[in-house]
């Protein structure tokens, strides 16, 4: 069983490898999005509210780190988005050939998975090149906590609605969610904003990137978000390859 | 069949195949009115203190960035998977004997049908939510269909030359995502760079027809120069396409 889930997530990495424009472009958005904020925004100050307690940054700073998960979430939901639908056909050979349910599904997530880290790695190269958070380590989990979060919404959406509509619903989802609803320059937020899944893994990633850092409670729920879309993820995953 | 019926037909087949999906229509119909409330609401979160470089309401400012945005992205995307879609078809019926220019034409019309119905229904929507303050409807619709306009034919720029579809929609996006944020004039954003941002001038274009009542002239020109430099790329590069010639 270990072989036959890491043959099938050689293949993915290998079809994905093979698609040097993509990994390009990967590498590419993040220092077009990030570094166009940093350098756009004015030489000035801004104050945020953060877990409360209002602080005051350099605007550059705050470009930097709060462009970074707008940018790793849209990244990851386009990529989860398409390797659902790209994976699809071949699943389904999968499943012909003897591959179970949960070998398929184990592949599938540890590619996301890998999709995710490597997403994220480049958004945080371009964000730590522009400043220097308080806490590298958390500012970078709760960052890739965002790109598992964004991933698993787009292999949702992607097994749920066809490609044309899940591009127009990815499209929206992070901007409307992260860059909109939890930009800590606001100060009357909804409070049904809290649900949204950016919330608490953004929360910890602004918490790390401006205060002391690592706020559990926060991390603690961005993962419990995690593993609610994931199990939800694996059912709709798991149905959608064995009902065909 | 002769060009005067292959068109209509390239047209027909198109466009139906869009409005056939049921889902199609329903995002079409929601997505907009989502975006224009959505982003109402998400801007009057923020404190009126001159922390955005906007005179006005907010939240009015939220509302003409989501119509620009919800209309322009979503025709975008349409274009894109035109063009993506019928790739190989096209080359087909392109040695049938169908120019490029009649597979363009039959594309781009429903690209302009799909973002008239989206400027419709965003028009009606910024008419529903700021009562008694659009001036000139009529001149939102207008300026919200060259926004559609416009992304349609980035949307089949991009769908040409990067005929993948996970690729082109990468590209596509944060086109769109990035555009909008220069386009909404909330940042401090010095004009010799906002104005080569596609969206800027129909975004103007619909906040003073909205504000004002009036036709913010000095923007209709940029709006007209975007479409016809993006039309000229896409027909080149399409018609160079389907001709075979990047095999």
């Amino acid at each position: 069983m270990q072989r036959r889930i890491t043959t099938a997530v050689e293949m993915s990495v290998r079809e994905f490898a093979r698609t040097p424009v993509l990994i390009a472009l990967l590498a590419f958005l993040p220092v077009y999005i990030i570094g166009v904020f940093v350098w756009l925004v004015p030489d000035a100050t801004v104050p945020l509210t953060i877990d409360g307690t209002t602080v005051t940054v350099e605007m550059g700073a705050f470009a930097a780190a709060f462009m970074t998960p707008v940018t790793v979430a849209i990244l990851s939901g386009i990529v989860g988005l398409f390797l659902m639908q790209t994976s699809q056909m071949a699943d389904r050979r999968l499943r012909l050939a003897g591959y179970q349910a949960r070998e398929l599904v184990t592949a599938r997530v540890g590619l996301l998975t890998a999709g995710s880290v490597i997403v994220t790695g480049a958004s945080l190269a371009v964000a730590l090149f522009a400043f220097t958070p308080e806490n590298v380590v958390a500012f970078s989990i709760a960052a890739v906590l965002v790109g598992v979060t964004y991933g698993i919404l787009g292999v949702i959406v992607g097994i749920v609605l066809n490609r044309l509509s899940g591009v127009y619903v990815m499209l929206f989802a992070p901007m409307v969610d992260i860059l909109m609803f939890q930009n800590p320059l606001a100060t009357e937020s909804p409070t049904w904003t809290t649900v949204l899944p950016g919330h608490f893994a953004t929360n910890a990633l602004m918490d790390a990137a401006f205060t002391s850092g690592g706020n559990f409670n926060d991390f603690l729920a961005a993962s419990g978000y995690v593993l609610v879309l994931l199990s939800i993820g694996i059912i709709l995953f798991y149905r959608a390859t064995m009902s065909d | 069949m002769n060009a005067t019926r292959r068109i209509p037909a390239g047209i027909r087949a198109s466009t139906l195949s869009f409005f056939r999906e049921p889902l199609n229509i329903a995002l079409l119909l929601i997505l907009p009115t989502l975006s224009i409330q959505i982003y109402g609401v998400s801007l009057s979160q923020f404190p009126e203190i001159g922390m955005f470089a906007v005179t006005g309401s907010l939240t009015t400012v939220g509302r003409i960035t989501g119509a620009v945005f919800a209309t322009g992205a979503l025709a975008g995307v349409l274009g894109l998977f035109q063009m993506i879609s019928a790739r190989n078809a096209d080359r087909r019926l392109v040695i049938a004997g169908f120019s490029p220019s009649e597979l363009v034409v039959s594309r781009f019309t429903t690209i302009l049908v799909v973002s008239l119905a989206i400027s419709a229904v965003s028009t009606v929507t910024l008419t529903w939510l700021l009562p008694g303050t659009i001036g000139a409807p009529f001149i939102v619709f207008s300026s919200l269909a060259l926004a559609g306009i416009t992304y349609g034919l980035l949307g089949m720029l991009v769908g040409t030359i990067l005929p993948r579809e996970l690729e082109g929609s990468l590209v596509l996006v944060i086109l769109a995502d990035m555009d909008n944020v220069f386009a909404s004039g909330l940042f401090n954003i010095d004009d010799d760079i906002t104005q080569f941002a596609p969206l800027s001038h129909p975004h103007e274009l619909v906040s003073r027809a909205v504000v004002e009542g009036s036709l913010a002239t000095d923007h209709v020109l940029p709006a007209l120069a975007f479409i016809a430099i993006f039309g000229m790329l896409s027909v080149s590069a399409y018609a160079y396409t389907v001709s075979g010639g990047d095999a």
